[in-house]
């Protein structure tokens, strides 16, 4: 095991909120699961201080639930709801709308580990869904319980846990399908050693899938009808969208041991240009042209944090001047077009707002010359 | 009062006697229902409702046993003005207060602010208890809190619980700021009338914000005023317009789902069978709209819902739990197709169709009498004969009133007024307006129906108009004319709408020229500048569809926007204009080209220089089509420019000054036709500057001297110049050493502007009378008198050559490939025997030539069919051949098998066991590590490939070359070929695909365009669609439901066919496509590109073999 891991995994990292929430809350829980729903929606959302009813001889009688999801409530209490019933969760929306921290943070909350996962690639075969074989000890003992490798869907299915599945459409149609049984049936046959296995109880599916890309086969009709669909849109409000990309840079930062010290005006500047471009629309209302590159706040987080580490490591920057550049390299993707329409961007929207002696706008129009190259 | 704390207020309330408080929200079917036990535990003696005093004695109508709900109170003042609005169904608590009262013989005491009151119209329609929630608790859905605080746990819910549930939420948004002075006016004048009532057990019903002002001590403002009269109305309504989506007034989301929750008057399992049907009917609904929707759904919704509600702590699904789970169910995460389709099944299911009714001796309402007073106002006759009117709306004030009275009839449908249609002069609209008025009884009926929709016709057309912007089978070009016709029918408010609309409606899928329309429109208007620059930056990016374009009306409308870019617009949006045009100067068909450099030219981008340069070398350019097409553009865009600035034409003249004969005579018919987009007065006058130049004495044209003699005279002034110049040669640069002289080039010039053909010399006549013959006398402008052109013949000389005849002075003259093209553009302007002169076995095979061949294959007579015939099938089968040549090196080898590591199940044993040598080590045992398989190779005929073809428009070059690679790909045996036409009509011209030539003669050009039908015909023949590829051949100008079409793309790219949007399917790759739809298409998940034939064969070899 690594020392200090890079990403730690939910359950890790939360561990001590789950244990008090398991404590906290003692109403009935579905089949399987180790919290209650309404437990699982506070540990999701978090933002709460909460204190336990009655001492508890390990959790501790006070607590703070992080923030952790942002977003809309309603949409955490219909995911959870799906996975107490019968079909799988299917998250879906734009790249970096958190679909994938809300599968982990869920599937951690309902059982307790989200190390069960399959990733989707055009390479992911059906081995991944079913189980595969370790062919060494296939040819030497012949077929056995021994040789069969489990893929992390039979081992959910073993142990009554939710298994992950990220990015389900980019894998091959045919072996999408493979769910499709699985789901319905919740039942797997293992003819090489006569077997049926079927699932204990808390069996169930999150599925993550990116509409807008390429190189993305859709799932067949019947697949569909398995799943409850959830669109995760992206953040609605600006003030928290700021809010996230401060706490997200600053935590990349602080692993590199440093204060993220980008100038808040900046920032602002910064998730305002990325909302604009995303939706269309300025925040003043007027109308932006979208470029077609997604504008998601991962990346302005991967923006913000670049912004940090640029003025730790290279120091003395001027954090004003680096912006237009990064922008432009965020845009500017796919499409020779998206270079115009971020220099219309800077014609409209940018040009009114300086026009209006915002700063940090004003020096943003004069830097117009750098998105020209 | 503040200082009460808020629980001991809400404890003085409810133990209030008199008066007794009910607080209600206006429509609250938890309340409604719970009103009679309430009314009967107070056992009152009068009951007061919160309706302006006016309404007092109609309360008896709606109370009636006869009426019906949903219905609705109007109250309308002297100038037609809407003072309130009032609408009532089974579920509003007032009404069944009222009718409580009816049974039990209680009197009933309207005790609201009257609104005839000078300021009882303030703030009438707008709920305080809404707005107090917003202001409060930040929150937009003001109408969830309410349900979610009272209507949800109202099941089986003691009544006086829920009463005072609704007295604490009244007290909680009022909170600490208290009523605005209107409210405090009217609370007041509540307070006077219960007390003038002298009743002893008075109860009130009213909107539970204004409780806390009916107890304890106040102020009394003054409440003197003179009342003016009003007129009152009860009407029928409909759920329809009860939804507050409809844009009526004081109405409430999904009125059904109310109905269903009050009928199972506070029973929690009711309202859970309720919740259940509903989710059954939605299911039911999706079916019907073609969408796979079964029980299983329908159980998975049930339970989603239950679980919400467990989980939200309520006793029964609400509203907003049966909508999420639906969504959630059988949305799909789908957008624009099933999403949308689930919420118009929602919106059927819940908003309903109820319409209610009035007892039938109920007074009539007041549409009809305020229409026959109008008109008697204005002077419009109704005594049942027809009259024609003219009317100035621009001059006279009388006349405007006049004019919208009439239209707004006409919005609404009602058979009284008939318009009829005045041309402007060019593009403006015209001033007068005429109409045909007939009153007849239909006319009153009608009236009397639409009183649903407004007390005044004013209120009935901005209703009706606003329902239809908001249908979604609403195209933009009826939206613009709703537009126009809320103009004209003179309604701000609902102008105020459309204007705050039209973003997302209008500039989202409008092509350039309806942009323009727009932008005049919202000009007429008036209102919103800043709207007019963002339709103006939208039609500056429109501009990008245009690069494939030649026809002259798209050349017009961007000739338009650059005007107005002068004009208006100068700072936003010019750069990025000036970016378009410059990419559309590189790239784009030559018409394009032409146009947008001349367009550049007008804002100033480039110097006159550059284009004059650039005119020049397009004239030099061997390809008459090319030459013509570049120079039409840039004419008729910046053809004024030309006779002004000679920086235009001077390079065009030095290189006709410098062209040799057999130089100039090819290029001639190009130039002429080029310059046939100027008007025959523009062309004169650029005639009479250029040869200014040239001097006076050019214009009596060249002596005719021998040449020897004339060579005599040059060698004896050359020898002159020299000797004067002392004996150096210095070499005049201003005149370059030109083989033709002056007066060659004016006639040259008279050539290519067919001007004062009667005085060129002789050798150039029989050129002009060649040329003259086809395009006559000019078109536009002067064409009808200034100088005649051709000569003054008058009955003297032969008679008009025959088209033989012509042809070989054609071919004579200009050389055979150019008489080709001459030939060609007779053909297209209207010579059509001038084609068969054309000669199959020598003629170039060009697409061009056989677009414009086949355009005329409807215009021909039948008799002549058959030549046309042959040289199509000669063309046809030249061009077949080239292109099966280009696209058959990817489509070979489809049927073969080809190794890969995906598992396709069939094991492909030689590869593995080598790839996999490694592992052996005792000499027996091989571990297959790495597998490889075959793929799939494509049995015969097992792709199939649907070719959608667009024909709404002219025969276009995609068109044909969608023929031709039809026929291309039929010879492929992995692929079967099926090829549909669509306008408006879908035409399957699958059998003829083996025969282009046929294929091409059964094309009917012309009709509407309906892309969504065509897309459905297509669906419904889809076999297998993972291995179905449709490529849909189309502008994509879509001329019914965009919405639509959008689904039916969703639908078929989900369904895993491989679709592919082309713009333009030819060599050149010039599309011709609205952007904005297009861009939507793209986003729907199906790709659109521009793509030369073998591109799409490679795409389509992709497609298979992988």
């Amino acid at each position: 095991m690594t020392e200090r891991p890079q990403v730690m995994p939910a359950e890790q990292r939360y561990a001590a909120e789950l244990e008090f929430l398991a404590a906290y809350d003692s109403g009935p829980r579905p089949p399987g699961w180790k919290l209650t729903p309404a437990a699982v929606v506070t540990f999701v959302l978090g933002g709460q201080t909460l204190e336990l009813p009655e001492p508890h001889p390990v959790a501790p009688p006070t607590m703070e639930i992080s923030r952790k999801f942002v977003g809309e409530r309603a949409l955490v209490e219909r995911a959870v709801v799906t996975l107490a019933g019968d079909r799988g969760l299917l998250l879906v929306g734009e790249p970096g709308t958190a679909k994938s921290m809300l599968s982990e943070l869920l599937s951690a909350a309902v059982s307790g580990s989200s190390a069960l996962t399959v990733q989707g690639t055009a390479g992911t075969t059906e081995e991944h869904f079913r189980y595969g074989w370790n062919y060494g000890l296939l040819l030497a003992k012949g077929p056995t319980e021994e040789a069969l490798v489990p893929s992390p869907v039979l081992t959910a299915m073993r142990r009554g846990a939710v298994v992950r599945v990220e990015e389900i459409t980019r894998c091959l149609p045919e072996v999408q399908d493979a769910l499709v049984s699985l789901l319905s049936d919740r039942r797997m046959a293992v003819p090489e050693l006569g077997s049926n296995i079927s699932s204990a109880e808390g069996f169930t599916v999150i599925a993550t899938a990116n509409l807008r890309d390429r190189g993305v086969s859709e799932m067949s009709a019947a697949l569909k009808r398995r799943f409850n669909f959830e669109t995760v849109p992206p953040i609605g409000d600006l003030e928290s969208e700021v809010d996230l990309v401060r706490r997200q840079a600053g935590a990349a930062l602080s692993r590199h041991g440093r204060d993220f010290a980008v100038d808040e005006l900046v920032l602002r500047a910064l998730v305002t240009a990325f909302r604009d471009l995303r939706g269309g629309q300025a925040e003043e209302g007027w109308a932006v042209e979208r470029p077609a590159t997604v504008m998601s706040t991962a990346e302005a987080v991967g923006v913000a944090t670049s912004m940090g580490l640029q003025g730790t490591y290279l120091g003395g920057v001027d954090e004003t001047a680096l912006l237009p550049g990064y922008l432009l390299g965020t845009v500017h993707k796919d499409d020779p077009e998206d270079r115009g329409r971020l220099l219309a961007y800077w014609d409209t929207a940018v040009r009114r707002r300086a026009e209006a002696e915002a700063a940090p706008w004003k020096r943003l129009h004069e830097l117009r010359h750098l998105l020209e190259g | 009062m503040s200082e009460t704390d808020p629980a001991s207020l809400v404890d003085a309330l409810h133990s209030s006697k008199s008066p007794h408080l009910i607080g209600v929200r206006h429509h609250s079917p938890a309340l409604a229902a719970a009103m009679p036990d309430l009314l009967a535990a107070a056992e009152p003696d009068a009951v007061c409702v919160e309706l302006p005093q006016e309404l007092g004695e109609w309360t008896r109508w709606l109370a009636h046993p006869g009426t019906l709900a949903p219905v609705a109170c109007s109250v309308i003042d002297a100038t037609g003005e809407r003072l309130g609005f009032y609408p009532f169904a089974d579920f509003s608590p007032e009404l069944a207060a009222l009718r409580w009262a009816r049974e039990n013989d209680v009197p009933v005491y309207a005790i609201d602010l009257p609104s005839g009151h000078p300021r009882g119209s303030e703030f009438r329609e707008h709920d305080p208890l809404s707005a107090a929630f917003g202001r409060a608790a930040g929150v937009d859905d003001t109408e969830e809190l309410w349900d979610r605080l009272v209507e949800s746990r109202s099941y089986g819910a003691d009544p006086q619980a829920l009463r005072r549930a609704a007295l604490a939420v009244g007290v909680a948004m009022r909170g600490e700021a208290g009523p605005s002075e209107a409210d405090a006016l009217r609370e007041a004048w509540m307070r006077k009338e219960i007390a003038a009532t002298g009743a002893s057990r008075p109860v009130a019903v009213i909107g539970s914000f204004h409780a806390a002002a009916l107890i304890g001590d106040h102020t009394e403002p003054d409440l003197s005023g003179p009342v003016a009269p009003v007129t009152c109305a009860v009407v029928p309504y409909t759920f329809a317009l009860l939804d507050s989506r409809s844009g009526y007034p004081a109405g409430i989301r999904d009125p059904e789902w109310q109905q269903a929750v009050w009928e199972s008057k506070g029973e929690a399992t009711a309202v859970e069978r309720h919740a259940t049907r509903v989710i059954t009917e939605v299911c039911g609904k999706m079916r019907a709209a073609g969408h796979a929707a079964g029980t299983p759904d329908a159980l998975a919704g049930h339970s989603l819902a239950m679980g919400l509600s467990a989980l939200r702590g309520l006793t029964a699904p609400g509203r907003r739990e049966v909508i999420e789970a639906l969504g959630s169910v059988l949305g799909q995460g789908d957008q624009l197709g099933r999403a949308a389709a689930v919420a118009r099944a929602c919106e059927a299911v819940l908003v309903g169709d109820r319409r209610g009714e009035l007892p039938p001796d109920a007074p009539r309402a007041g549409l009809l009498s305020h229409v026959e007073q109008a008109c008697d106002e204005l002077k419009i006759p109704r005594d049942g004969r027809a009259k024609q009117l003219k009317l100035a709306p621009h001059r006279s004030p009388l006349d405007r009133k006049r004019h919208a009275l009439l239209t707004r009839t006409r919005v609404c449908g009602v058979p009284f007024g008939k318009r009829r249609e005045l041309a402007g002069i060019g593009d403006q609209d015209s001033l007068g307006r005429e109409w045909t008025v007939k009153w007849e009884p239909r006319t009153a009926a009608t009236l009397d129906w639409l009183s649903t929709y407004g007390p005044t016709l004013a209120h009935a057309a901005t209703g009706l108009l606003r329902q239809r912007w908001i249908d979604p089978e609403a195209t933009t070009a009826h939206r613009l004319g709703f537009f126009e016709a809320a103009v004209e029918a003179d309604l701000p408010g609902l102008l105020a709408e459309f204007t705050a609309r039209m973003r997302e409606d209008v500039v989202a899928t409008a092509g350039l020229p309806e942009l323009l329309t727009a932008y005049h429109l919202l000009g007429r208007a008036g209102t919103d500048p800043v709207l007019r620059a963002e339709v103006a930056a939208a039609a500056i990016n429109a501009v990008g569809g245009l690069a494939g374009s030649g026809e002259a009306a798209d050349i017009r409308a961007l000739a338009e926007l650059v005007r107005l870019s002068r004009a208006e617009h100068e700072h936003l949006g010019a750069e990025r204009l000036v970016w378009q045009l410059a990419r559309l100067t590189e790239d784009a068909s030559p018409p394009t080209r032409g146009a947008a450099a001349a367009a550049l030219t007008l804002l100033d981008r480039r110097p006159h220089q550059w284009l004059g340069e650039l005119a020049a070398s397009w004239a030099e350019d061997a390809d008459g089509e090319r030459a013509a097409g570049a120079l039409r553009g840039a004419l008729l865009v910046a053809g004024d420019l030309w006779d002004a600035d000679p920086d235009l034409w001077e390079p065009l003249a030095r290189r006709l000054e410098s062209w040799p004969e057999r130089d100039f005579w090819p290029r001639l018919p190009a130039l002429r036709e080029g310059f046939d987009a100027l008007s025959t007065a523009a062309r004169e006058r650029l005639f009479r500057t250029v040869s200014g130049r040239y001097g006076d004495d050019t214009a009596l044209g060249r002596l005719e001297v021998a040449p020897e003699l004339l060579a005599a005279w040059a060698a004896a002034d050359e020898a002159g110049r020299i000797a004067a110049a002392g004996g150096e040669d210095t070499g005049d640069d201003l005149a370059p050493e030109s083989p033709v002289d002056g007066a060659e080039t004016v006639d040259r010039w008279r050539l290519i502007l067919g001007r004062e053909s009667d005085r060129l010399s002789a050798s150039y006549r029989r050129g002009a009378l060649a040329l003259d013959d086809l395009y006559g006398s000019g078109h536009g402008e002067g064409s009808m008198g200034i100088g005649a052109v051709g000569g003054t013949s008058g009955g003297v000389g032969a008679a008009e050559p025959s088209i033989r005849e012509w042809a070989e002075d054609l071919a004579e003259l200009f050389g055979s490939r150019v008489r080709e093209e001459v030939l060609a553009r007779a053909a297209g302007r209207g010579r059509l025997d001038a084609i068969l002169q054309l000669d199959p076995g020598h003629v170039t095979p060009s697409v061009d030539l056989l677009t414009r061949v086949l355009g005329l294959a409807g215009a021909m007579p039948e008799s002549k069919l058959a030549p046309l015939r042959r040289l199509a099938a000669r063309l046809v089968e030249e061009l077949t051949k080239a292109l099966a040549t280009k696209m058959r090196p990817a489509l070979t080898g489809l049927t073969t098998a080809r190794p890969t590591r995906r598992h396709t199940g069939r094991l492909d044993l030689a590869r593995t066991v080598r790839a996999n040598l490694h592992t052996v080590q005792d000499g027996t045992t091989l571990v297959p590590e790495r597998l490889v398989f075959r793929s799939r190779g494509a049995r015969s005929a097992d792709w199939d490939v649907h070719i959608l073809v667009d024909v709404s428009g002219s025969m276009e070059r995609s068109t044909v070359y969608s023929a031709l690679v039809a026929a291309v790909l039929h010879g492929v045996p992995a692929l079967s070929v099926h090829l549909t036409t669509f306008s408006t009509d879908v035409v399957d011209l699958t059998e003829h695909v083996s025969d282009p030539l046929s294929l091409l003669m059964e094309v009917s050009i012309g009709g509407g365009t309906d892309i969504g039908k065509g897309l459905r015909y297509v669906r419904d023949r889809i076999k297998v669609p993972s291995r179905t590829i449709l490529a849909v051949v189309s502008d994509f100008e879509e001329g019914a439901s965009v919405s639509r079409m959008l689904e039916e793309f969703r639908q078929l790219a989900t369904g895993g066919t491989h679709v592919l949007g082309l713009a333009a399917l030819d060599d050149k790759g010039e599309p011709v496509y609205n952007k904005a739809i297009a861009g939507r298409i793209a986003d729907a998940g199906v790709p659109v590109a521009a793509l030369s034939p073998s591109q799409l064969a490679d795409w389509i070899a992709a497609k298979v073999r992988a």
